[in-house]
């Protein structure tokens, strides 16, 4: 096998989303509209692999991977597992896919019951899927508190008796417990303090190496993107604009707003030099796309063409791919130019 | 208790403070002998995780502390006055007006069933003598002077018709309305996105500068530390472990605590080569 060779390619993918939109009805100033959180996605993911999904507030990534959760369902496109649609009617054949694909919330204090114990949490998933055997579940949950580094001597606490990354030790065990292929991991140190951040994104790569399974991350912390992730999808207002491995999209993003989205963020040193490379203004409404390109009215560098017609993905090089139709601008001289604050 | 004399260029300082939770009687001591100094136009930083006592030392100053917790020792200085011995009503006048505090989540401390307009009014008119129609229009300066747009249409809108960045903007732009010379951030920008999060760092440092305010902000992210701040005093369980200049910390941090929340700071990059040779 080759160093070049990417990971979704040298292993089949266990997942794929094609073409998912998912569009909302709500009422804005009086008026029915639709919202398209998420429009025309389309990505697999490999066993054992990470791929991220990055990119502001109201970019689409929480819808895109609750439709990955099986928690909303499309309004268009499809999701299969293994060639299977994921999405089919049955409550067992729907149940089956639960186990398949997990996830860890953002906040633990929300998704964790006050009143269970660290046992009963660990307990219920597997019952559902696995039986009642006593000396069977008390071993599984054993095995569950060791896998994420949790001491045996919580087995009988709540939630309340437990750090800030205990429990969310917690939630990534009540995940592994029905031995998922995908875990859905929503922001899953935006809990937790830095000194505690990195303990948790190691473990996460232990029982990735352990269990072979497979991360769908959502973050807006690229530092946290950066460590983890193999591949990352960068979405703006529903769409995908970049998508590629990691570390290529980072030390050379194709799309203006990737640039700006890593150049935002501050860097561990006193007064770093800042990147002119800075978008105008906010996210627009969703009820409200751009025609053309999604990013017109905040790219630094603009063009009148911008505006004709929404850019296609397009691939810059092997499987790094970028919707702007100028990327020669993203080095252009002026734009380069480097301020000290 | 011996008084010492405030340092000309020091707008608040902080003395010996050590406060405990009354837990039924049991004091357990959270803050101790907690002691820096903010020098005036300047802008520094608590930095600590959380449980590091910053957010309770910045509420103590404001004599917003919960009421179980009880100074022990120490005293906080502002100017001629020593905030510590103040009774609530003296407080009330420096509060807001002299000292004033943004907090952490902007739409939790703006209140859901009042227009931003009114509830910016109200403030101006707790603190001034107004007539409504100039409570109106200092309001609407407020606004302005945060960089919102279409003042007079925001003005009538209800916070959940704010961005979480836009929301922040009021949040500060209600502390400016009574011209405070200091200004307290609790996690200003936590929650918000880096392109936004950057804006109002901006925001604030141009602010800070344009009106001569003193400026403290809480955080844990040492990166803002870097990119905006002048001191810095580093806090764990409850203890000032570090204080020392933005600069230096950076370059030659002395306390280990520090080094670690560094290297805390800057995460490893995965590495994907290694990684593709397995698959």
């Amino acid at each position: 096998m080759t160093v070049n060779a990417d990971i979704s390619r040298t292993r089949l993918p266990i997942m794929r989303v094609q073409n998912v939109t998912k569009t909302f009805s709500t009422i804005s100033a009086g008026r029915r509209t639709h919202l398209t959180a998420v429009d025309q996605l389309d990505f697999t993911i490999a066993a054992g692999e990470t791929i991220a999904l990055v990119g502001e507030s109201g970019s689409g990534k929480s819808t895109a991977a609750k439709c990955v959760a099986d928690l909303l369902a499309p309004t268009e496109g499809t999701i299969s597992m293994d060639g299977a649609p994921t999405i089919r009617p049955g409550r067992r054949a729907r149940r089956r896919d639960h186990r398949r694909v997990q996830l860890v919330f953002q906040d633990p204090n929300g998704s964790l019951d006050p009143r269970q114990t660290v046992r009963q949490v660990l307990e219920e998933p597997l019952r559902n899927f696995f039986g009642n055997n006593r000396g069977e579940l008390r071993r599984r949950v054993r095995e569950l508190l060791a896998d994420v580094e949790l001491d045996e001597s919580l087995l009988n606490r709540r939630p309340r008796e437990l750090s800030g990354g205990q429990k969310q030790r917690l939630g990534l065990a009540r995940a592994l417990a029905v031995e998922p292929e995908i875990i859905v991991l929503d922001e899953p140190t935006a809990s937790l303090d830095v000194s505690t951040r990195g303990q948790m994104l190691a473990l996460l790569e232990r029982v990735q190496r352990h269990t072979d399974v497979a991360y769908l991350l959502v973050s807006h912390d690229l530092a946290v993107v950066q460590s983890l992730a193999d591949r990352v999808l960068v979405m703006y207002l529903g769409s995908i604009i970049e998508s590629g491995p990691t570390d290529r999209v980072f030390t050379n993003p194709q799309h203006p707003y990737t640039k700006a989205l890593i150049e935002a963020a501050p860097k561990m040193e006193y007064r770093a030099l800042r990147s002119a490379w800075r978008l105008d203004g906010e996210i627009p409404s969703p009820t409200d796309r751009p025609s053309g390109c999604l990013l017109t009215n905040r790219c630094p560098v603009v063009q009148p063409d911008c505006h004709a017609q929404r850019p296609p993905l397009v691939a810059v090089d092997a499987d790094h791919l970028s919707a702007c139709i100028h990327p020669e601008l993203l080095s252009a001289p002026s734009m380069d130019a480097r301020t000290a604050s | 208790m011996t008084r010492t004399k405030l340092a000309a260029d020091d707008m608040l300082a902080v003395e010996g403070f050590s406060a405990s939770f009354d837990l039924k009687g049991e004091l357990r001591p959270v803050l101790k002998d907690v002691t820096f100094s903010l020098p005036s136009h300047s802008m520094s930083a608590i930095v600590g995780e959380s449980g590091s006592g910053k957010s309770l030392t910045a509420l103590s100053v404001l004599g917003l502390a919960p009421r179980r917790l009880v100074r022990t020792s120490g005293q906080i200085r502002y100017r001629d006055s020593v905030l510590t011995e103040l009774s609530e009503r003296e407080l009330r006048t420096v509060r807001g007006a002299r000292i004033a505090m943004v907090f952490q989540d902007a739409r939790a401390a703006l209140n859901p069933v009042f227009t931003v307009g009114h509830q910016l009014e109200a403030t101006v008119r707790a603190h001034q003598k107004v007539s409504r129609k100039q409570a109106k229009s200092l309001a609407a300066d407020a606004l302005a002077s945060v960089r919102i747009p279409d003042v007079s249409r925001r003005m009538e809108q209800y916070p959940h018709q704010f961005s979480g960045g836009m929301a922040q903007r009021v949040a500060l732009a209600q502390t400016l309305l009574c011209d405070p010379e200091l200004l307290l951030l609790d996690e200003p920008t936590t929650g918000l996105d880096v392109t936004i999060q950057a804006d109002v760092m901006d925001l604030i440092t141009t602010l800070g500068a344009e009106r001569h305010m003193t400026t403290c902000l809480i955080t844990h992210d040492l990166g803002l530390v870097g990119q905006y701040c002048d001191r810095v005093i580093v806090m764990k369980a409850g203890e000032v472990c570090e204080q020392t200049d933005a600069k230096t910390v950076f370059s030659t941090p002395t306390h280990p605590y520090t080094q670690l929340l560094l290297d805390a700071s800057e995460l490893k990059q995965r590495d994907t080569t290694e990684r593709r040779i397995i698959a």
